[in-house]
């Protein structure tokens, strides 16, 4: 069993110049990483040690595993490279992916990545109680519970230092969701964001990329839960999705589908294992 | 064309006449109105309205009809309508008028019941005369009764403001109604089948609604409910006016409304009224074909849909208003006026009612402002069309104008965001009460696109938006030393014309507080130098370049001036990418570039998106950030910087960050900042601080500072320990500690290696000037404000000394410097109160044998030392002396209110003297001690506490004895009083001779006391008091002796009295109180003296004349007398005399004389009053019975004289006379 605990030292900040750090072909270990973000005066390259920050992207799979026989050595995965050259213009978005990274990294099938659904299952809580004001406690509470009935174990390893893990994600996607101290749907989306879930919801369905997706209201509710997004404004991200992202939304006898013709962002939503 | 003149030349609002102008040309109002009725078009609710009216009139049912609309809806237009209808229906109405008072109304009706029926002048002048004198009469008698104005006389003042309608009152309605009556009933007899009043704007009448209004109104309402005659009254009232009926008075609205004659005309004006009007006037005026085709059906048809529109019209007003517009363009010829001639009109501002909020005129004038509409007339022309129709303009009525293309472009274009299709065709969305498009950054976009020019993209303006958009974001506000851009608001245009300034804050908290002077500028603007006076570190110049095929590069001219050259309009490669790409669809057909986008913010900034939705707002706010990103990137993105030596890892502020670090640390590799938290400053000021009390070995670090962690803690001006080594840590290589365990602590203080540095210039060069010195710090990397703190430092720590501008090695004392000082020391030690012997031992060790082991820098330190320790002693001792001081004073303050005496009490008895005496010793030594205080007040430091201690307890001293002053201020008359009251009593008993003597040798005791010994004696209070008290005990018990006494004494008084008033009876005393004896016998004496002074002044009834109507007098100089002498005795004092309680004498003497001379004086008054005044005068009682005094006067046949007597003293108040059953 994987840890529950997200990492609350890996914020935003840090995870950005990480990649793009790792993104410079001279910088292939920790050392390396930490010389060049001195000399760049990067808030990572006051740490001491990245090795924790680079378990974190490990876990998130922007990192290539560690092997024996490499180690020190560091490469950025497929996925890596890809949310990389999105932070190298673009902060907002890198953190809205990295978001839904987390959100879509568990899987029901898979028994890894329970930290992901510690995140999953924070996100949907707040989205689920919104308009709701940040309870911390309250929060690894629930997240105990929901673990011990999901799992069958008691007293995981999540405490509030997880919580501030998360938010820190949930705090830097634009439009915010977490003001002050509360939470609150969100009344848009980056359409990115948007094509990302739908193309998850198809995956986790069993669905190739491709293949029309029925719009009901659970894949609506499926959509508006991962991006954070109030289900009214849901077809007018769709909306522009179709403008600008080659989404095709149909609508028939059966009701409404919606088709992506291919990944926005290729092994940014595991697929399922058979 | 004359006839269209007439309908140019009408006006939109129907003035209404008042009661005067009809008064004056009754023709006049009629042919003003005919001509107003002409044109009237009668809305069909109105009509129905005024059947029933007139029907109702006939019928004699007296009816009521109420016509409510705000200004300008046609209220008197309808008056007239109805007034005209009125008498085309047989009846004789009164034109509407608008009237001040109920007596204008009956005025009016007069003017107008003459002018029509000539033949009954006379009848008609009767029953107004009757209205008149009647109303006039009932208001002067009112005058009469309570102001005493002669009837007569009011009567014609009051009818001459009656007949002027400058008077009304409460009762003039009632007489109004018997008016309306007696005209009506003369108009049937003249044939006509009833008559007819129309008051317009009845809030003329009400005016201020006061009470007296409404009585009036109400009656006139009433009045009018209980007639069963053919006359009918209309009302018209503004809906404020109606308001103030409903709160006021809603019992009259609701007597009007009960007759259902009740019409709000506020939303009776539908879309056809325009048209309908427009073939009224063609009826009326007899317009030609020509003429009647002025305007078109469009015309027609937009103008009913405006007039249906509160928000967007002012309804019929508008209506008018504009047709005037139509027959003034057709009568110069200029054709049929079209929806676009409207909407022009209303741009132009020939339409004046349009709707007090001019949406059209706004809306419209903005869009056209847009170059979208400048650049294409089709398409102005459509907008104007289409804004004519709120309910959509059909696409047939734009072909009838040419305009199908434009409309169909229109529709492509703007849908949605500007223009919707509604049922009926085409309109704009602002024109919508609902249903406007819920996403206002769409709408924002759309606007946006409309306003794009093929010039622009702001050629002109482009470095004003660059600066006041890009700076922000690239170099965002300080929040603290080490983050953020402070200056941002002082980048302003220079003469050269660029946008400079200069801006302090950190982009790299390695190098904190950096100066850059940037400089954004055109293309071809010359470069800007470098003053010196800007103390800065970079230049950085933004060069604006515009053209297309312009590239985007950086040139490092030398390490102090950067330029970067940004091609703004250089379309970006791949446009928006992803989520934003959708946004493109309204910049087209604009390549995307940095300046499409720059502008699009800058838009979007003006943008007022305050009352938003929260959602929608949160769209544009996010939309904006997207685009603020998306532009940072393509204005710097990572290629721009990788033709220079200092590649970054990301693209837009981040990447700029990276950049500047870099040519940072290359310029300065060696550069260690001292601002490395937030508040550096606070903690080198801490620092420095310390630094001023340690010796010097310590301050250079050449040995560690020990002491308790609190003391090293207290150094640093921090109250507590705990937190002091984390503190500690912020110093970096400043500080360092060396012990921090148990409570012991020690640190060393190291220089800055530029301290250091310095130093050794200032050494090697004896002196160097502050300014070289700064330089020096600033090159080698030093922000400003570090420079300055690093010369602090040195001064601190006294590695250098300031002379002047210089700085300058410090200098070492001799020994005989040494010497001199610390004999100085000494001295200053002997002029303080106490100074630790520690002290002066160490001051005297120095003086007379200086350790020849110490080095002389120790010495130095040491006496340095030892006068920072006596400083601080003197510091404490003029402190202490001072709060001593201040103290004092105050103790001083707090005494004076004590200084209070109060005058004995008098009478004081046989002690009266002896208290006096020492009251006078007590306020002498009161005085004194007042100046004393006051003295040492204003003496300032010479108010010493020895001063004031001698003083307070002086002030203690008097504060006991005027204690005791006062408790024997108390004590005499409570003696005296004991003393009388012993002496009423009859002697004999052996317990009262006891208590008696007792009495006596107090007396004598406190005398002799009092005499000998004076204000010392005072004390001696506390003797005698328990001894009264002992006596008043016994005094009191003694209550059958008590008794005895005051019924023998009251006794004797009483028949006394009765002999010096010659009364039958002697007059009953009051009771004895048991309680309290000397109340008792005040009330006796108090009793008798009233009995005297009533019997005494009884006497003067003998002289009072009746003959005066209203008011008793008298003349005869007797009367004065006892008046006089009646005063007195009402003062038991000048009665009785206490001891022993008898009569006076000189009061006997005085009542006895008066008796003489009223006897002599009485002789010519008459027997009757002379019976009378003698048969009252002997009872002492304050009544008598008169009955018993008659039944004796019948006896000698006088009785009727006696009660004559009686009634006319009564009648001028000398007496009252009561009856009893």
């Amino acid at each position: 069993m994987t840890s529950f605990h997200v990492r609350h030292d890996f914020s935003p900040i840090i995870a950005r110049h990480a990649l793009l750090l790792l993104r410079m072909a001279k910088v292939s270990s920790e050392e390396a990483l930490l010389e060049q973000a001195r000399a760049r005066d990067l808030d990572i390259g006051r740490r001491q040690s990245v090795t924790k920050v680079f378990a974190s992207l490990r876990a998130l799979g922007l990192i290539e595993p560690a092997l024996a026989e490499q180690r020190g050595q560091v490469r950025l995965t497929d996925l890596g490279r890809q949310l990389a050259d999105v932070a190298v213009h673009d902060a907002l978005l890198f953190a809205e992916l990295i978001h839904l990274r987390y959100w879509w990294l568990w899987q029901p099938e898979q028994d890894r990545a329970h930290f992901a659904w510690s995140y999953r299952t924070i996100a949907t809580i707040l989205w689920d109680e919104a308009p709701v004001t940040i309870d911390r406690n309250r929060l690894v509470t629930m997240v105990l519970v929901a673990a011990e009935h999901q799992f069958g174990i008691s007293g995981i390893s999540f405490s509030t230092s997880s919580v501030s893990g998360i938010l820190h994600w949930l705090r830097v996607i634009s439009p915010p969701c977490i003001i002050g101290n509360t939470f609150r749907r969100r009344p848009t989306c980056p359409p990115e964001a948007l094509v990302v879930a739908l193309e998850g919801i198809a995956t986790a369905r069993g669905h190739p990329v491709g293949t029309p997706l029925r719009l009901d209201a659970a894949t609506r509710e499926h959509v508006c839960h991962s991006t954070l997004l109030e289900e009214e404004a849901m077809d007018e991200v769709l909306q522009q999705a179709e403008k600008t992202l080659g989404v095709i939304r149909r609508s028939g006898d059966g009701g409404e589908t919606v088709l992506i013709r291919e990944p926005l962002f290729p092994a940014l939503i595991p697929q399922m294992e058979y | 064309m004359s006839s269209l003149i007439s309908i140019a030349n009408k006006a939109p609002i129907v003035a209404t006449f008042d009661t005067q102008m009809l008064h004056a040309s009754v023709t006049t109002v009629r042919d003003v109105y005919a001509f107003h009725a002409l044109t009237y078009v009668e809305q069909p609710i109105v009509a129905d309205l005024r059947q029933r009216f007139v029907q109702a009139v006939r019928q004699a049912q007296t009816p009521k009809a109420c016509i409510v609309a705000p200004f300008g809806y046609g209220k008197t237009a309808t008056a007239i309508g109805i007034w005209d209808a009125c008498q085309q229906a047989g009846l004789l109405a009164v034109p509407p008028i608008s009237c001040g008072s109920f007596a204008a109304l009956a005025q009016a009706l007069y003017d107008w019941a003459v002018f029509m029926l000539p033949a009954y002048c006379t009848e008609l002048d009767d029953a107004y005369d009757t209205f008149l004198t009647v109303s006039a009469d009932a208001m002067a008698r009112r005058d009469e009764q309570t102001f005493q104005i002669p009837f007569e006389q009011a009567r014609a003042s009051i009818r001459d403001k009656i007949e002027r309608g400058y008077l009304d009152f409460d009762d003039i309605s009632v007489n109004l109604v018997a008016f309306l009556e007696l005209v009506t009933r003369l108009t049937q007899r003249a044939g006509h089948q009833g008559l007819v009043v129309v008051v317009d704007e009845i809030q003329q009448l009400i005016g201020n609604a006061n009470k007296g209004v409404l009585v009036a109104l109400r009656q006139l309402i009433w009045g009018l409910r209980t007639r069963q005659i053919p006359f009918g009254i209309v009302f018209t009232m503004d809906p404020d006016t109606e308001r103030i009926l409903a709160d006021r008075a809603g019992d009259i609205l609701h007597r009007i409304k009960d007759d259902r004659l009740y019409l709000d005309m506020r939303h009776i004006y539908d879309r056809d009224f325009p048209a309908r009007l427009w073939q009224q006037y063609v009826t009326a005026f007899q317009l030609s074909e020509d003429e009647a085709a002025a305007i078109d059906r469009p015309a027609l048809e937009s103008l009913g849909q405006l007039c249906e529109r509160e928000d967007l019209s002012n309804g019929p007003r508008t209506v008018i208003n504009v047709l005037q517009c139509v027959a003034i363009r057709a009568a110069d010829r200029m054709g049929s006026y079209t929806p676009i001639d409207l909407v022009n009109d209303f741009l132009n501002g020939t339409i004046r009612f349009d709707g007090d909020r001019g949406v059209i005129p706004a809306l419209v004038g903005e869009l056209l402002s847009l170059p979208y509409f400048q650049h294409s007339y089709p398409l102005a022309q459509v907008l104007r069309l289409i804004a004519a129709f709120p309910r959509g303009c059909p696409v047939e009525i734009a072909s009838r104008y040419d305009l199908a293309h434009a409309w169909h472009e229109l529709n492509n274009t703007l849908r949605g965001e500007i223009v919707t299709e509604l049922e009926e065709g085409l309109t704009l969305i602002e024109l919508q009460r609902v249903g406007r498009p819920a996403h206002r950054l769409n709408v924002l976009l759309r606007r946006y696109w409309m306003q794009i020019t093929d010039q622009q993209l702001f050629a002109e303006t482009a470095q004003k938006i660059f600066s006041s958009l890009v700076l922000p974001l690239i170099f965002p506000p300080r929040v603290h030393d080490l983050h953020g851009w402070k200056g941002l608001d002082d980048v302003l245009l220079d003469a050269d014309d660029r946008y400079a300034g200069m801006l302090e804050g950190t982009a790299s908290s390695r190098y904190p507080l950096r100066r850059l002077r940037v400089v954004v500028m055109a293309d071809s603007t010359p470069a800007p130098l470098l003053r010196p006076a800007d103390d800065a570190d970079l230049v950085l110049g933004f060069r604006i370049d515009l053209r297309t095929e312009a590239v985007s590069r950086i040139d490092i001219v030398s390490d102090t001036y950067i330029v970067f050259h940004l091609a703004l309009n250089r379309a970006a490669d791949n446009g928006l990418r992803g989520g934003l790409a959708w946004i493109e669809h309204y910049l087209s057909p604009q390549p995307i570039s940095a300046a499409v986008i720059l502008s699009l913010l800058n838009y979007l900034r003006q943008e007022q998106i305050d009352d938003a939705p929260d959602r929608d707002r949160a769209r544009i706010t996010d939309t904006i950030a997207r685009l603020q990103e998306w532009l940072l990137a393509d204005l710097f993105p990572q290629s721009l910087f990788s033709q220079t030596p200092f590649g970054v890892l990301a693209a837009g502020t981040s990447g700029l960050k990276e950049f500047l670090h870099q040519i940072f640390a290359s310029r300065w590799p060696d550069y260690q900042p001292i601002a490395t938290y937030q508040h550096w400053m606070a903690l080198l000021d801490d620092y420095a601080a310390a630094l001023r009390h340690v010796a010097p070995a310590q301050r250079v670090g050449s040995t560690v500072q020990k002491g308790s962690k609190g003391n090293i803690a207290a150094l640093f001006r921090q109250k507590r320990h705990a937190g002091f080594k984390s503190r500690a840590r912020q110093y970096g290589d400043l500080l360092r500690i060396e012990q921090w365990t148990g409570t012991e602590a020690a640190v060393y203080f190291t220089p800055h290696p530029a301290e250091v540095v310095l130093a050794n210039r200032v050494r090697t060069d004896g002196a160097l000037t502050w300014n070289d010195a700064y330089q020096s710090l600033r090159s080698q990397g030093f922000a400003v404000a570090e420079a300055r703190y690093v010369l602090q430092l040195m001064l601190a720590r006294a590695i250098v000394k300031q002379e002047g501008s210089l700085l300058v090695s410090t200098d070492v004392p001799t020994d005989l410097e040494i010497r001199t000082q610390v004999q100085n020391l000494l001295e200053r030690c002997t002029q303080l109160v106490s100074v630790p012997d520690e002290l002066t031992i160490k001051l005297n060790a120095l003086i007379e044998t200086p350790d020849q082991s110490t080095n002389h820098s120790q010495l130095v330190w040491d006496v340095q030392l030892i006068e920072q320790q006596l400083e601080t002693y003197e510091t404490l001792c003029h402190a202490e002396a001072e709060a001593r001081h201040q103290a004092a004073r105050q103790r001083v303050l707090d005494t004076i209110p004590r200084l209070t005496l109060n005058a004995p009490d008098a009478p004081l008895g046989k002690l009266q003297h002896h208290i006096t005496a020492v009251y006078r010793e007590l306020e002498e030594k009161r005085q004194k001690l007042l100046a004393e205080a006051t003295f040492l007040m204003a003496s300032g430091n010479a108010c010493s506490p020895e001063h004031v201690e001698v003083l307070v307890s002086h002030v203690n001293q008097w504060d006991t004895s005027a204690h005791q002053y006062g408790r024997w201020n108390a004590f005499a008359p409570r003696l005296a009083r004991l003393q009388t009251a012993v002496q009423r009593m009859v002697k004999g008993t052996d317990n009262l001779d006891a208590l008696s003597s007792q009495l006596d040798q107090v007396l004598r005791d406190a005398r002799a006391v009092l005499s000998q010994t004076g204000m010392v004696a005072l004390g001696e209070i506390s003797r005698f008091e328990p001894v009264l008290e002992h006596c008043e005990q016994v005094f009191q018990g003694m209550t059958d002796e008590r008794q005895a006494a005051y019924e023998q004494i009251a006794s004797q008084l009483c028949t006394q009295i009765q002999e010096l008033l010659t009364f039958v009876n002697p007059p009953e005393p009051p009771p004895y109180y048991i309680e309290d004896d000397e109340r008792s016998f005040q009330a006796l004496f108090q009793h008798l003296a009233d009995i005297v002074s009533r019997t005494i002044a009884l006497k003067g009834l003998l002289f009072v004349q009746t003959e005066s109507a209203n008011k008793a007098h008298a003349t005869h100089k007797v009367y004065g007398k006892i008046q006089s002498v009646a005063q007195q005795a009402a003062d038991p004092s000048w009665l009785f005399e206490e001891k022993p309680p008898r009569l006076r004498h000189e009061a006997k003497r005085s009542v006895q004389d008066l008796q003489q001379q009223i006897a002599r004086a009485s002789q010519k008054v008459s027997s009757a009053r002379q019976y009378l005044v003698r048969s009252l005068s002997l009872s002492s009682a304050a009544s008598v019975n008169v009955a018993m005094i008659l039944e004796q006067a019948a006896r000698q046949n006088e009785s009727a004289q006696i009660l004559e007597e009686l009634i006319q003293l009564q009648q001028v108040g000398a007496l009252s006379l009561k009856i009893e059953f």
